[in-house]
């Protein structure tokens, strides 16, 4: 790849040499290779027999900083200066840069815009024209870009246990996978979904060049279940594309479709709308959850219910009868028995109520289950309306059966030969113990990952993969939608991309991007509607990240079966057909499918469009008869024990791929609010009756297979699981992952179907990093609650009005009466005041916004015993309170000064949960700024509270007389805590966003409202010659982020701008408003359908496996939904 | 005056008659013998406690204040709470030397000294504190000052009352070094006079300013004394107070209270006098000074412990009522609940325990002279008065308003280790002090004799005391109000 052309417009340079010496014009070796460094050469260091120039500073330095401690001074960090000896070009220092690219992060492929510095890419945020995922990008992606600065990343190719290099490396592959050219039966090569038109001729050409291999997809995220079933009911093997938008009934069976399932931030951002209230918008979309454990999708549903994983089979299957029945679908639904009939038959009227415009998804892995839940959709129609199924998603073409076959035949020694290339099945997934076994027993065995991962180091032959940041490359994220991984820096180690590679491991090695033009070319560019040359095309589509195309044949990156949805949905595609050869979309082919195919171009000129109706494709006719052979129900394998295991993954971690990454792992599990660790999640009936406390060291065995993890409460869980995130216990990972530790859960899900384990008490206790650990808002007016109901006839409900003289502005508008305070008040006579709003609707707890702000304001990683020390430095935090039962309420007039405190057994068993993000409030009478001695936070005349890091000498009066307790002080000079020797600090800080400082120990920092992106939007308008920045000029990092929109963010004194709008909405309050602090930070008080996540009786009462414990009674009940829950009493109080 | 008049007052000076010399034999026999073996054994114990402290703090700055088990939520903790413990116990010192010198009360001459050097050692403990309890000391040690500087109009912030500390906290300093200094030049110079070192002389000679003992020195000696009392009195009530609003003006429910500068000021007066106790019962025995500091002494600072125990106890209730009556459910939580049945529950109940309800045993006279009774109160007040601080600081913030933050506090062995420091550094100097110091005031006990008092109201012969007597001596008390002395 030609490292000098534009990597903006993709158009290489013309080919001009130019040349500094002679050495360099005749070709000397080592001059080009000089040449080749983008900032020169080193300075030459001494060859250490002596003190080298740099070595005596050192020395020098060292004495004096020896001397500074002995004084009482702090070792301040090494300072580097970097001069650009060359301008590199089209980089101007100190302007950021913005490139549109792919997320690599996990299979959903969301369209990203990432910031690069000089040269660096330094942050993600997501890409507002994309069709799907908009500006939203979650925690992981979020964090992808320090995966790029990644010390632990394999630096260069490993041949025979030692670093080679490439053509070493390429030469010694292409000698072991020699005996495979002829007759590569006995080679399975293993990669993740590729969906990206030249990533899969690459492969189909590595296919090729061995001929008889076998290509097996392996999906960090495997949907087979889902597409087996799809191929079933459809004739089109693929994961649907959802539409939550235009679902206003939604039931989710296991699926954590806002956190962690398929393309959590799709999804999330197609729902929010349905969540949000105005004048003109009085409904709400209605979410029902049922789960084992509590996730993001069941803490943000309307109505919950807890099952056991074992349930969840029978309550489909059920449901699935129910609603066939009541919609007069012609499938006969075998009959399940389930203790939720009440649940199932109340669902099954609201779904046939909203016909069309319903969903129900199911995370099962057994296919029968998968086809009930089509087979529910169809009857509801719902196919062709909130799901699509002839555009499948691109990235999810993993296939079980296939896997299967695969480690048969490793076991019984037809396979011979594994090529890997960016999986990590040795880990990954319930085979993983197989797959360790087939990997290292294989004759053959050649691993391409980023790092020596657990299968990477079985391997004979090791490479090193480009991170997404480095390498071209493309996605199809779902038919039609193509798009372009486009690389912000040269490789920074030795790495090669998966392209690249694939082709050399073909033998027909190639430059990434010339590969990906030409296939493009030929198989891109004719599906485009707009008859622009390609040249124009190419360069459109990567300065957009992506193009509308019509969908072609989308063969599903390998052998295994891959239907066409422009096909007939009998026509396979065959073999390793790459999709550059069904170039033209193909038109002939059963009717509804070739129409939708047909119709897509004109649709598909807009952006947008792709998203609303008239791209809906027809559904695909609905095979019944396939349907019902398909819903036999399998034996169920159980192993036995006394608790079901619920192996879940994490919002921060996932499938543990990006176990490595320090800022995930010290995010907070937006439920549990535990950094650093996976634990044994229990009820806390549970846990008090197995007599274990949070912390406390629990074996979790099951027969062969047992861990021992740390015990958390999670309210919300079902009494006889215990749930456990998946990826963490990676060995292999790095240094953080190590540090990290955890334990590795995969292996017990290869014991059965269901996974029952005891759970025994060790005596051991360890301190878990929390970032909060009281569960409850005690009742206290911090949080605003009502139902939709009370907020219909008031909109004002539950949120009473300040007395205005104390607030300073009524609720009404921008009336500045004189506050109520013994401080002159400011008057934001200027052009800017700045101030957001929050909906506490929208905001589902997904915690990408944490991330996003982490990295862009440089908040240092502190380690987990830091974490537990309760020093986490998160500037924006998502505070998590679980709603107590309405008993629990105190009356009228009562003031409850009994807190929760440890005894958990005070929440209700299935509690509601609020989100409340909570970053600096930017308060207009704010404690911090009174008492700080030397005026190290002062107030803006925009009104932002402002640090001046440099003056601060950290006597922490201001975090002390913050009332929302949002200021975090540098205990440590953080990079050489915890962290050290964990983290490559020198790698790392070439993440660090130059337009933030970088606080040193003993300083205070918060949240400084992105000020940053505020004075860069000032002198942005000013530029253009405007005269002031309007909504959209600038936004926060975790406004941009937000897959909800959640945030708005704006000038107060444009009176047209969107958070004037909301700051104006009746619902919104501020927190601690009666303490005058007068924040400017607004919130929208949340609104639900009932305060009671099971509206009717619970049935799980009545279950025979929960020994009676939580009545129903108990739980029907609360609130009465009269709108006089937690947030009713405020209000009482309030008068 | 009449001391010796009304039968019913108790001597200041008991055993037998000292005569001048015999007084000022006793007050300097510790500084001209050498030291004794009881003194080695409180001076080793102490000075090792200052060296291992003082290094901790080296090792604290050094590594940064993560190394106390402060965080996010509590940003305070033992620093801030020895702090104005120390803060506290050095006000008895000025109370006793200023106060009741204003006021009168001739009993104050034989404590005086030592209260006042205790001040001084408890201020500098306490002005500690706020040094390296700073993120970066090395910039706030200077920062704090409102210097003029080359950045504009970069100033400090008025509004805080950390910086009210800063000022409030070195006047007090420098008002009472002052004030004790001067009221050792006339020792000083007995001492210059007493020995025959070249050296001593010299340095004594040097450090008395050339005091002769005139009736003219007397005289300049007595108004400038009065005048430092006067200036000095206010302090006392205003280094409290303004360190009490550290926490008033915050706020933070627990802290956010108009009462707290009287009632600092009465628990600084309380813990300040039992410090004065502490030291007393073991310096007058240590000393051989029973006859000088006398059990009425003791008596009469028991009855101030009594007093401004019951203040203290005045100013908890009131807390409660103010939680209660406020509506604040905030303000009652901290009270109610976070206090009474919290996780530092027990913090709570030590402090009422020590501060309330243990004082109450010297409403029984005999009490107040049972010199063991009295020793363990004063211990148990200087404990009861450590967790009135740590439970204002750390129980008000461990659970403020948002219940999402609230976390909890203890602290390291570095912070157990720094203050053990300032406790050895403390005893290391007074100790120090005891040595070449005089603990007593010669000149003014010997104006409290028995003899001198007979003299009082004839001739004023003695020089000295008679020039005392002109500037010292109150307004002769009516026999009834001796009564209620007695």
């Amino acid at each position: 790849m030609d490292g000098n052309h534009s990597i903006k417009d993709g158009k290489p340079t013309p080919a001009r040499r130019y040349w500094q010496t002679v050495e360099e014009r005749v070709g000397d070796p080592r001059a080009l290779a000089e040449a080749d460094i983008e900032f020169g050469p080193a300075p030459r260091e001494g060859d250490g027999s002596e003190l080298a120039r740099r070595d005596f500073l050192k020395v020098l330095g060292t004495t004096f900083a020896a001397a500074s401690v002995t004084a009482g001074c702090a070792r301040r960090p090494v300072e580097k200066v970097i001069p650009y000896v060359q301008k590199p070009e089209q980089i101007t220092p100190g302007a950021p840069a913005y490139y549109a690219t792919t997320c690599a992060g996990c299979q959903a492929a969301c369209g990203l815009l990432v910031k690069a510095r000089d040269g660096r890419p330094i942050k993600i945020e997501g890409n507002a024209d994309h069709p799907y995922s908009g500006g939203g990008v979650c925690a992981r992606g979020q964090a992808t870009v320090i995966d790029l600065y990644d010390g632990d990343r394999l630096r260069k190719p490993v041949v025979a246990g030692a670093e080679a290099e490439w053509a070493a490396f390429d030469k010694a592959a292409l000698e072991a996978l020699a005996g495979f050219k002829s007759n590569g039966a006995g080679l399975a090569i293993l990669t993740p979904s590729f969906s990206g038109a030249a990533t899969r001729a690459a492969a189909a050409a590595l296919v090729a060049a061995y001929p008889g291999a076998r290509h097996v997809v392996i999906d960090e995220n495997d949907h087979s279940a889902i597409r087996a079933a799809h191929k079933q009911t459809h004739g089109v093997a693929g994961v649907p594309l959802l539409d939550f938008a235009k679902a206003e009934y939604v039931v989710s069976l296991g699926a954590d479709w806002a956190g962690t399932w398929i393309a959590p931030v799709w999804w999330s951002r197609q729902a929010a709308p349905g969540r949000r209230l105005s004048k003109d918008k009085q409904t709400l979309s209605y979410h029902v959850a049922v789960e084992s454990q509590m996730s993001l999708t069941g803490a943000n549903a309307d109505e919950r219910v807890r099952v056991l994983p074992s349930e969840l089979r029978n309550l489909t299957m059920a449901l699935a009868a129910s609603v066939a029945k009541a919609a007069g679908s012609s499938v006969t639904v075998p009959t399940a028995e389930t203790a939720y009939g009440a649940q199932v038959e109340k669902w099954t009227a609201a779904l046939v109520a909203n016909k069309g415009k319903s969903l129900v998804v199911s995370a099962s892995d057994d296919v029968a289950v998968q086809t009930a839940v089509n087979v529910i959709n169809e009857a509801l129609g719902n196919y062709g309306k909130t799901l699509d199924a002839n555009r499948p998603l691109g990235n999810f073409a993993a296939d079980g059966a296939a896997q299967q076959a695969a480690l048969a035949d490793f076991e019984a020694g037809k396979l011979t030969g594994v090529l890997a290339i960016g999986v990590n099945p040795a880990f990954i997934g319930k085979d993983a113990a197989r797959w360790q076994k087939a990997i290292s027993g294989a004759a053959t065995s050649i691993a391409l990952a980023d790092r020596l991962d657990e299968t990477a180091s079985l391997a004979k032959l090791a490479a090193p993969l480009s991170h997404f940041l480095e390498a071209w490359g493309d996605h199809e994220a779902m038919p039609g939608l193509a798009g372009i991984q486009q690389p912000l820096v040269r490789p920074i180690f030795g790495t090669r991309s998966v392209i690249e590679s694939m082709l050399a491991l073909a033998g027909k090695p190639q430059d990434g991007l010339a590969f990906i033009r030409e296939t493009w070319k030929t198989s891109v560019h004719p599906r485009q509607e707009k008859k622009t040359g390609f040249t124009a095309f190419w360069d459109q589509a990567v300065h957009d990240g992506f193009a509308l195309v019509a969908p072609a044949a989308i063969a599903a990156g390998g052998p295994a079966e891959a239907p066409t949805p422009a096909a007939a949905p009998t026509v396979r595609a065959e073999g390793a057909a790459p999709a550059a050869e069904g170039a033209a979309p193909a038109a002939e082919g059963a009717a509804p499918a070739a129409e939708a195919a047909a119709a897509l171009p004109a649709a598909a000129t807009v952006a947008a469009a792709a998203a609303d109706d008239s791209a809906a494709t027809a559904p695909a006719a609905f095979a019944a008869d396939a349907a019902a052979k398909a819903m036999v129900l399998g034996e169920v394998k159980a192993t036995a024990g006394a608790f079901e295991l619920v192996a879940y993954q994490s919002v921060a971690l996932g499938s543990g791929r990006a176990a490595n990454n320090p800022f995930l792992q010290e995010l907070p599990d937006p439920l549990s609010k535990c950094t650093w660790d996976n634990y044994a999640a229990l009820s806390p009936r549970t846990a008090k009756e197995l007599g274990v406390e949070q912390g406390d060291i629990v074996k979790v065995s099951s027969g062969v297979v047992s861990v021992e993890v740390p015990v958390v409460y999670q309210p919300g869980l079902h009494d006889k699981a215990v749930a456990i995130a998946v990826g963490y216990g990676r060995k292999k990972a790095g240094r953080v992952a190590e540090l990290a530790g955890g334990a590795d859960i995969f292996p017990f899900l290869a014991l059965g179907d269901v996974v029952k384990v005891d759970v025994a008490k060790t005596g051991e206790h360890r301190k878990l990093g929390f970032s909060q650990t009281h569960p409850s808002y005690e009742h206290r007016n911090i949080v605003r609650e009502t139902t939709l109901e009370a907020w219909k006839k008031n909109p004002r409900s539950n949120n009473p009005e300040l007395d205005e003289k104390l607030s300073g502005k009524g609720h009404a508008g921008q009336t500045r009466e004189k506050p109520l305070s013994v401080w002159k008040a400011h008057e934001y006579e200027g052009k800017y005041k700045w101030e957001m709003a929050i909906d506490l609707n929208a905001c589902n707890g997904c915690s990408a916004c944490v991330i996003a702000c982490n990295i862009e304001n440089n908040i240092p990683v502190v380690g987990r015993l830091e974490v537990s020390r309760k020093r986490d430095m998160h500037w924006m935090r998502i505070d998590r309170y679980y709603a107590e039962p309405a008993s629990a309420t105190p009356a009228p007039g009562e003031y409850d000064w009994d807190p929760v405190e440890d005894d958990w057994m005070q929440l209700a068993e299935n509690p509601q949960v609020v989100f409340q993000p909570v970053m600096c409030q930017h308060c207009e009478v704010a404690g911090c700024e009174t008492v700080c001695p030397v005026l190290a936070t002062v107030h803006t005349t925009e009104g932002l509270n402002s640090m001046a890091y440099n003056r601060c000498i950290g006597t922490r009066y201001c975090a002390n007389n913050c009332a929302y307790k949002v200021r975090r002080f540098n205990w440590f000079q953080y990079p050489q805590g915890e962290m050290e020797g964990k983290i490559d600090y020198d790698l790392l800080s070439l993440s660090l966003n130059p337009d933030v400082t970088v606080r040193s120990r003993g300083v205070m920092e918060k949240c400084s409202m992105c000020v940053q992106r505020i004075q860069l939007a000032k002198s942005e308008v000013l530029r253009q010659g405007r005269d002031t920045v309007a909504d959209g000029d600038v936004q926060t990092a975790c406004q941009q982020t937000c897959p909800t929109d959640a945030i708005t963010f704006g000038n107060i004194n444009d009176a047209s701008s969107a958070v004037s709008a909301a700051m104006q909405d009746p619902r919104r309050f501020k927190m601690l408003e009666e303490i005058n602090s007068r924040p400017a930070i607004g919130y929208l008080t949340k609104v639900r359908h009932q305060f009671d996540m099971m509206p009717a009786e619970d049935p799980a009462a009545a279950a025979p496996a929960h020994g009676g414990g939580h009545g129903g009674g108990e739980h029907g009940d609360e609130h009465g939904g009269d709108g006089h829950g937690a947030g009713g009493n405020a209000e009482k109080k309030e008068g | 005056m009449s001391a010796t008049a009304s039968h019913l007052r108790e001597p200041l000076v008991t055993g037998g008659n000292p005569q001048l010399g015999d007084i000022t034999d006793a007050i300097v026999a510790p500084m001209e013998n050498k030291p004794s073996g009881l003194w080695w054994a409180a001076f080793i114990p102490a000075v090792t406690l200052f060296v291992a402290g003082f290094t901790t703090i080296g090792y604290q700055i050094s590594e940064g204040i993560g190394t106390w088990g402060l965080n996010k939520t509590v940003g305070w903790g033992w620093d801030i709470t020895n702090f104005v413990w120390w803060v506290g116990i050095g006000h008895a010192g000025t109370a006793i030397s200023a106060i009741l010198f204003l006021f009168r009360q001739k009993w104050r001459t034989a404590i005086n000294r030592s209260a006042e050097a205790m001040t001084i050692l408890a201020v500098i403990c306490a002005a500690l504190y706020p040094l390296i309890h700073m993120g970066r000391p090395w910039f706030g040690a200077w920062w704090f000052a409102p210097l003029p500087n080359m950045r504009g109009p970069l100033w400090v912030n008025f509004r805080s009352p950390l910086l009210w500390d800063f000022f409030a906290i070195s006047t007090y300093f420098s008002i009472s070094c002052v004030f004790w200094y001067f009221g050792l030049i006339p020792d000083l110079a007995t001492f210059r006079d007493r020995t025959n070192k070249k050296l001593k002389k010299t340095i004594y000679g040097i450090l008395s300013f050339g005091w002769t003992g005139s009736n003219r020195d007397w005289s300049h000696y007595e108004i400038v004394y009065t005048i430092l009392a006067a200036l000095a009195a206010p302090l006392v009530l205003s280094v409290h107070t303004i360190v009490s609003m550290d926490f008033a003006t915050s706020v933070i429910p627990g802290w956010h209270t108009t009462i707290f500068p009287p009632y600092f000021v009465a628990g600084a007066l309380f813990s300040g006098f039992a410090m004065v106790l502490t030291l007393l019962i073991i310096a007058r025995k240590t000393q051989k000074l029973e006859h000088i500091i006398t059990i009425g002494h003791i008596d009469n600072m028991a009855k101030v412990v009594l007093a401004t125990g019951m203040l203290v106890g005045l100013a908890y209730s009131t807390e409660f009522l103010i939680g209660w009556y406020s509506g604040s459910n905030y303000e009652g939580f901290i009270f109610f609940s976070s206090r009474m049945k919290g996780p530092y529950a027990w913090a709570y109940w030590t402090m009422i325990s020590c501060n309330v309800i243990s004082p109450q045993i010297f409403w029984y006279g005999p009490m107040r002279r049972n010199l063991v009774v009295v020793f363990i109160m004063s211990i148990f007040v200087n404990i009861g008065m450590w967790f009135e601080r740590f439970v204002i600081i750390v129980t008000s913030l461990n659970r403020d308003y948002l219940p999402s933050s609230w976390s909890r506090y203890s602290p390291t062995w570095v912070e157990v280790m720094e203050y053990l420091g300032t406790i050895g550094f403390f005893f290391t100097a007074y100790l120090l002090f005891v040595r070449f110091l005089p603990t007593v005031s010669i000149a003014e006990v010997k104006m409290v004799a028995s003899w001198a008092q007979k003299d009082a109201h004839g001739s004023h012969h003695h020089a000295a005391s008679g020039a005392a007597a002109a500037g010292l001596n109150p307004v002769p008390a009516s026999p009834k109000e001796e009564v209620h002395h007695g």
